[in-house]
């Protein structure tokens, strides 16, 4: 039967109902009142249209009114408004909005697309102000433009963190305003859990926006040039922006006695059926089920509007077709940053009372040995039995992937079991073999499995001040970029040596970077029978979550200073420059790549080096401070961070050398031949090549005889000797570990004794001590002939050493001016 | 408990570190019988190109690294030569010198090794080479730095192929493919893998499909194809596919499945109870058919290592198959499958129905997008996704990896039309490419429109099919399908009596959509007709030359 369907609303759902009914059916008639000028248009396109991005109008005007008529034979009536409906004659009432005439129509269904309207506050001196703009429509973007275009427009505010206040943050600072942006709670976009906004915060501050959270508008003044906030603020602006958030509209659908709920959003069945019969509603205008609570809310987006439009069509036409449950899935660009949400996050889980496990991890991109790798912040919230209830994530490359997916997985109640199966397409340039989602189901699995107990950045607080047992097992150079206060170290590859240091009466909360080595650590830690707990997310989740918004700098791309007190070394011509990549490199990350550049210069060079990390701003300026080197410059250039520093004059290596006070540069190098192999000599000989090596002196250390035994490697390789080769493996320590002490060795007490003393005075093991001078560059050589004499094979040898006989040995000799034999 | 793992890379390393982080008075070691452990051999043709610029990069872990974290005893160079399952001991070669290692519980790990196939003249070629592992990849960059290397012939077009094809002609290299199907990309299917074809040709290099080579002439500076084409080069690289590397297992009378691989069960048992495998070496069931097949992939070695660990540690796990996702990167395009594909489902017996589209990967009035080629493959009673094929610039990586999601879920394409997927202009459209092959498929199942393929059109036209090509006056003008008449959609409704009702009518568009809505329209006025699924877009990159 032939039916004549009124579309309230040409945008959208609108749009999608419409030619979806046409496809479905050419016989009824199809028609759409629309009050607007423009049809199907793309309003998520509006922002990107006033900062210049989409340069034509034309570009937003997905269909054009006549393509509606022609391609899909639909009547469509722009400039009108429908002010009326009688539901019992099946008759609309309609207002052309350009000349205020009126007419009737009839319909057999009626659809409402309406929408959803900005809220304009009812605020102090907004009536008086010409400069106060929302953003919902073509015309409302173009009366933007055209005001910017007609004015002086140096300021701009935006009021409001929502997904449109940022976008048009990002963009009126494009056009190179300088912008305000104002949120009245403590974060923007709510969808995001704190710790994880705080990405965007400072993300936002980076690129020289002023951020005011927690404030709100309490009148406009001056014609609306001056924004007075709740607190007493006031700011300077020449252009606001009012995006605070969006109501259902639906006054017409309220007039005429459709129920409505939450906000006054229309009640629709899972049919879309009002309680008016033959009014039905889609999109932004609707209350919809919560995939996660099976509740009734609000989602105002655009994937889904598109769906229900299509769905209602399909229902219309006797299809099998119900709404389904939103879960919210959305991603906006936040300037270099790429931010992503589907699902719940905490903040509503815990106002539904539903009980969840977090994972936060900081996974790459893709393949970290691949060009243009960078983090991602990936934050996955599970319940009961795994199910998957919420994702974020954060970072400029492959976000909107990975939340695609774990939506996927939400939609057939899937969990983080799932997560670990999901074959992601592997190929250096697009992933890692172990996808950043695989990650998150496995490190989930073994949370839910008991494998590992983690806390919670917001817990960690709260322990440090009771005192609690902290434990950093990231390696010495990193601590000088920040630690938590208190907390105890152990690399984590010394744990297993050290854990006799550790209290077994208390807890024991293990945090490395980002909760890889953490994990690993909590994993030795509790096979070993301590109580242990692991921060989740590392120290980056924790110290994203502390960061200040207010604190940076008003020109943020321009250098942060350096609080060392060297020379103004500005860049002296003869000075090399050194430009390092440090993207995508796993963690330790970029801080180490840093350290080991600078370490092969000289002072008064110049580093240059890019990540793609933006936690590396902060961190390099920790570092720099701490290490006594310059940073000239902490720029954010694209997605990247770069920043140059100058090597310090009083630039010591970190901590290498904390065992020896730090002594004049007296050029020269420093030669020993190493012939004992007694661990107390050993010591010794390494704490004199580290602390010269850290002094800029090159050093050689010639390995002979007895000496031959500390640089043998831990693993027992087995290789077949014969005679007295083997005989010798039998009788000499296989490593390092075994070495005996030349006085007081006891039958191997004494050795253990000492380790103990150093472990407690926080003196690196030897074993250390050999991969720290390894590091900084101490030359090994390790005698040829001897090792034939001792029936030392050269696979019995660590890494790093070099093969040589005596004239090496004498050739360094002759260039050094300090030579010891030990 | 003693663990003797035999391969120290991928799945080996995700087994050896996982085994420590589960158990930490368990004894560990890694036999490697090369001088490198975990190193990342998918990023070698890049390393070879120069992309990645150090070496180092590859090189994941040290064994000195490993046993310092993991207190794992990793042995380099350390060939296991035979295995004695009564005695529960390996034979161990290090540099020439023999000793045993006995196990509770092995583990084989043994990769899969470059097919060699006995081509006339193979072992007395020069500059032949075969991309596995690090000393590979070093030999191919040594002999370019030492040689004057102007012309590389790669011989097999599959991913490692197409990978070294590109990074030797952005090393300036004159670049040669011989491949011996009709097609590059075999695992694609044809009309998704020209795309990639065109692409390779665009920038230089030399595509020969369907030609093998016979022989190595003059010490292998001349290929001898099938066609006698004599083919000169100064560098050749042999990747033909690859093989279980199952010697070892073979020795020690494991049973062995398809193509000579290990046969496991779903704990990824042996049928030795104490010998486990896992990676590019072993049998798994494909997720989609669940027939048996060899993927020799990095994702699923991984994963099964980490999983045999957990079995072994005592966790309730099985490995249900492997749905093989894979992707490759071919200058500026990727090329993405995950599933079966069209060749294996007519293969396999599999009914399935097949769809095209061309959806841009996001928002196309936001600066920067892409169209790309997408291809479904579902079943046409129940609509389950059985497979997907996606080639072009951008989103290619996330939208098969969503549809793999899809079919991990064994999601039907009206699941496909429910995804909710993030959308920003920047990212996506409203209407994601996953959401609307969903309703492009779902309208299939429905019966809302019938397709024809771009292998099936010419057959019909000729059999008296009338063809209408109902794009504007200007698109039809710059080309069209040969015998179609041009009705643009637009104007259908009006000129509806100029088409015979007696007919059989197959319309097409671009891309697909506008033929979809004159075949709406046309079917609800009475008329049998198809919509050329692909549209002109898809028929004529198939067919370049055979269109008007």
């Amino acid at each position: 039967m032939k039916q004549r369907i009124i579309i309230v609303g040409g945008v959208a759902g609108g749009a999608s109902v419409a030619t979806r009914l046409r496809r479905l059916s050419e016989d009824n008639e199809i028609v759409m009142y629309e009050k607007g000028t423009y049809i199907s248009f793309a309003n998520c396109g509006l922002p990107y249209y006033v900062g210049g991005t989409i340069l034509e109008k034309d570009a937003l005007l997905v269909e054009s009114v006549e393509n509606m008529v022609k391609e899909f034979n639909i009547e469509v009536h722009n400039n009108r408004e429908v002010v009326n409906v009688d539901p019992e004659k099946h008759i609309i009432t309609v207002k052309n909005v350009l000349n205020g005439e009126a007419a009737t129509d009839h319909y057999d269904r009626l659809i409402l697309s309406t929408g959803a309207k900005p809220i304009v506050p009812k605020i102090q001196g907004l009536d008086q102000a010409d400069n106060v703009f929302s953003v919902r429509n073509i015309p409302d973007v173009e009366r933007i433009k055209n005001y910017i275009d007609a004015h002086i427009v140096h300021k701009a505010a935006v009021i409001g963190g929502g997904f449109i206040g940022l976008e048009m943050t990002e963009n009126l600072a494009d056009l190179g305003l300088e912008v305000t942006l104002v949120e009245a709670s403590p974060q923007v976009m709510a969808p995001l859990d704190f710790e994880m906004a705080q990405f965007a915060h400072e993300q936002i501050e980076l690129h020289g926006v002023q951020l005011i959270l927690n404030d709100g508008v309490a009148r406009f003044s001056d014609n609306g040039k001056t924004v007075v906030l709740s607190s007493g603020k006031e700011i300077d602006t020449d252009l606001t922006v009012m995006a605070i958030g969006v109501l259902p509209d639906s006054t017409l659908a309220q007039k005429v006695g459709v129920k409505t709920g939450i906000k006054g959003a229309i009640v629709v069945n899972e049919h879309f059926e009002t309680n008016v019969p033959d009014i039905f509603a889609i999109g932004d205008v609707i209350e919809v089920k919560d995939f996660i609570t099976g509740t009734p809310t609000l989602i105002p987006l655009a994937g889904p509007a598109n769906r229900q439009g299509r769905f209602l069509a399909d229902y219309l036409n006797g299809l099998d077709a119900k709404n389904p449950p939103v879960q919210g899935t959305a991603v906006a660009k936040v300037f270099a940053l790429t931010v992503a949400t589907t699902g719940k996050n905490e903040r509503l889980l815990n106002q539904a009372g539903i009980a969840y496990q977090v994972v936060h991890l900081h996974p790459n991109s893709h393949a970290g040995y691949y060009p243009g790798a960078a983090p991602i912040e990936l934050k996955v919230i599970y319940g009961e039995h795994g199910k998957i209830l919420g994702a974020q994530a954060i970072g400029t490359e492959g976000v909107d992937k990975r939340i695609d997916m774990i939506s996927a997985v939400m939609r057939l109640n899937g969990s983080v079991e799932d997560l670990q199966l999901i074959e992601v397409a592997y190929a250096p340039p697009y992933a890692s073999a172990k996808d950043p989602i695989n990650y998150a189901g496995y490190i989930a699995a073994d949370q839910r499995q008991g494998l590992v107990k983690t806390i919670e950045w917001h817990e960690v607080d709260a322990l440090i001040e009771k005192q609690a047992y902290f434990l950093d097992v990231r390696e010495s150079f990193e601590l000088a970029a920040g630690k938590l206060p208190g907390s105890h170290h152990i690399p984590r590859g010394e744990l297993r040596g050290r854990m006799a240091e550790l209290p077994k009466e208390q807890p024991i909360y293990v945090y490395c970077s980002v909760g890889l080595r953490g994990y690993n650590a909590a994993r030795i830690l509790a096979l070993n029978g301590f109580e242990v707990y692991n921060l989740d997310g590392g120290l980056k989740t924790y110290e994203q979550a502390k960061y200040e918004t207010g604190q940076m700098k008003t020109q943020p791309h321009l250098a942060a200073q350096s609080g060392s007190d060297s020379t103004t070394a500005q860049q002296a011509p003869q000075c090399t420059k050194i430009e390092v990549d440090a993207c995508g490199l796993q963690c330790p990350g970029p801080i180490l790549k840093v350290k080991q550049s600078m370490e092969k210069m000289n002072k008064g060079d110049i580093l240059q080096v890019q990540a793609s990390d933006f936690g590396f701003h902060k961190d390099i300026v920790a570092w720099a401070n701490a290490t006594g080197n310059q940073l000239l410059t902490n720029d954010i250039v694209g997605n990247k961070v770069v920043a140059t520093l100058v090597k310090g004059v009083k630039a010591s290596h970190d901590d290498a050398a904390h065992t020896l006070q730090a002594a004049p540069d007296t050029g020269g190098a420093t030669t020993m031949v190493v012939f004992d192999g007694d661990l107390d000599k050993a010591i010794a000989t390494f704490i004199i090549a580290t602390g010269s090596a850290a002094m800029g002196k090159p050093v050689t250390l010639f390995f002979t005889f007895w000496g031959l035994n500390i640089i043998k490697r831990h693993a027992n390789t087995k290789i077949s000797k014969s005679g007295t080769d083997k005989l010798f493996s039998m009788m000499l320590p296989k490593s390092a570990d075994h070495l005996p002490l030349s006085r007081m060795n006891m039958g191997g007490i004494g050795p253990k004794m000492i380790k103990k003393v150093m472990a407690d005075k926080n003196v690196d093991s030897l074993a250390v001590m050999i991969e720290r001078a390894k590091q900084l560059g101490v030359k090994m050589v390790a005698c040829t002939m001897s090792m034939d004499l001792m029936g030392v094979a050269r696979e019995e040898i660590i890494d790093g050493v070099e093969f040589g006989g005596v004239a090496s040995y004498l050739g360094e000799a002759a260039k050094s001016n300090v030579n010891l034999f030990i | 408990m003693k663990y003797v793992i035999i391969g120290g890379v991928a799945g080996g390393m995700s087994a050896a570190t996982r085994l420590r982080r589960l158990n930490e008075e368990a004894e560990i070691i890694v036999l490697e019988r090369g001088p490198y452990v975990s190193f990342a051999n998918c990023g070698l043709p890049y390393f070879i190109g120069g992309v990645i610029k150090e070496r180092s990069k590859l090189l994941v872990q040290t064994a000195e690294k490993l046993y310092q974290r993991f207190r794992l005893d990793v042995r380099t160079k350390s060939e296991v030569t035979r295995i004695d399952r009564e005695q529960k001991k390996v034979i161990i070669d290090h540099n020439g010198k023999s000793y045993e290692e006995t196990y509770d519980v092995l583990i084989l790990s043994t990769g899969a090794r470059p097919m060699r196939p006995p081509i006339e003249g193979i072992d007395q070629a020069d500059h032949l080479f075969t991309l596995r592992d690090v000393p590979d990849a070093e030999h191919i960059v040594q002999y370019l730095q030492q040689h004057k290397v102007d012309h590389a012939v790669i011989i097999g077009a599959g991913f490692i192929g197409i990978e070294m094809a590109e990074n030797l002609a952005e090393h300036g290299l004159k670049v040669t493919i011989v491949e011996r199907e009709h097609q590059v990309l075999p695992p694609l299917d044809p009309e998704m893998a020209i795309v990639v074809e065109a692409e390779l040709k665009k920038h230089g290099i030399e595509v020969l499909k369907g030609k093998t080579v016979t022989g190595f002439d003059e010490n292998g500076s001349i290929l001898v194809l099938d066609d006698g084409m004599r083919k000169k080069t100064d560098l050749t690289l042999l990747s033909v596919g690859v093989v279980p590397e199952s010697s070892l297992a073979e020795q020690a009378g494991l049973a062995l499945g398809i193509r000579r691989s290990i046969s496991v069960n779903d704990h990824l048992q042996t049928s030795d109870s104490n010998i486990y495998a896992i990676g590019d070496a072993i049998e798994v069931a494909q997720t989609v058919g669940g027939r048996p097949a060899v993927i020799p992939l990095a994702s699923p070695a991984n994963r099964q290592g980490r999983m045999v660990a957990d079995i072994l540690s005592g966790m309730k796990r099985s490995y249900k198959g492997t749905l093989g996702t894979s992707i490759v990167k071919a200058f500026d395009l990727s090329a993405a499958v995950t599933g079966l594909s069209e060749k294996l489902l007519q293969r396999f017996n599999i009914p399935y129905e097949a769809l095209h589209t061309s959806p841009p990967d996001h928002a196309s009035y936001y600066p920067g997008s892409a169209q790309m080629t997408l291809k479904l493959l579902f079943d046409p009673e129940s609509g389950k996704v059985l497979g997907a094929q996606a080639v072009g610039k951008k989103g290619v990586d996330k939208t098969i990896d969503v549809l793999a999601t899809a079919i991990h879920g064994q999601m039907t394409v009206n699941d496909l039309t429910e995804l909710e997927l993030a959308y920003a202009p920047p990212f996506n459209s409203a209407k994601a490419p996953v959401n609307l092959i969903g309703y492009a498929s779902a309208n299939l199942l429905d019966g809302n429109v019938q397709n024809v393929q771009w292998n099936e059109v010419d057959q019909l036209v000729k059999q008296g099919e009338m063809l209408i090509d109902v794009r504007t006056e200007q698109e039809y003008g710059n080309g069209t399908i040969q015998g179609a008449v041009n009705i643009p959609l637009d104007d259908l409704r009006e000129r509806l009596s100029e088409i015979p009702k007696i007919r059989d009518l197959i319309v097409t568009c671009q891309v697909g959509l506008r033929g979809y809505l004159a075949a709406r329209i046309l079917a609800q006025n009475g008329y049998s007709v198809k919509n050329l699924d692909g549209g002109y877009k898809l028929y004529s990159s198939v067919f370049p030359e055979i269109v008007k």
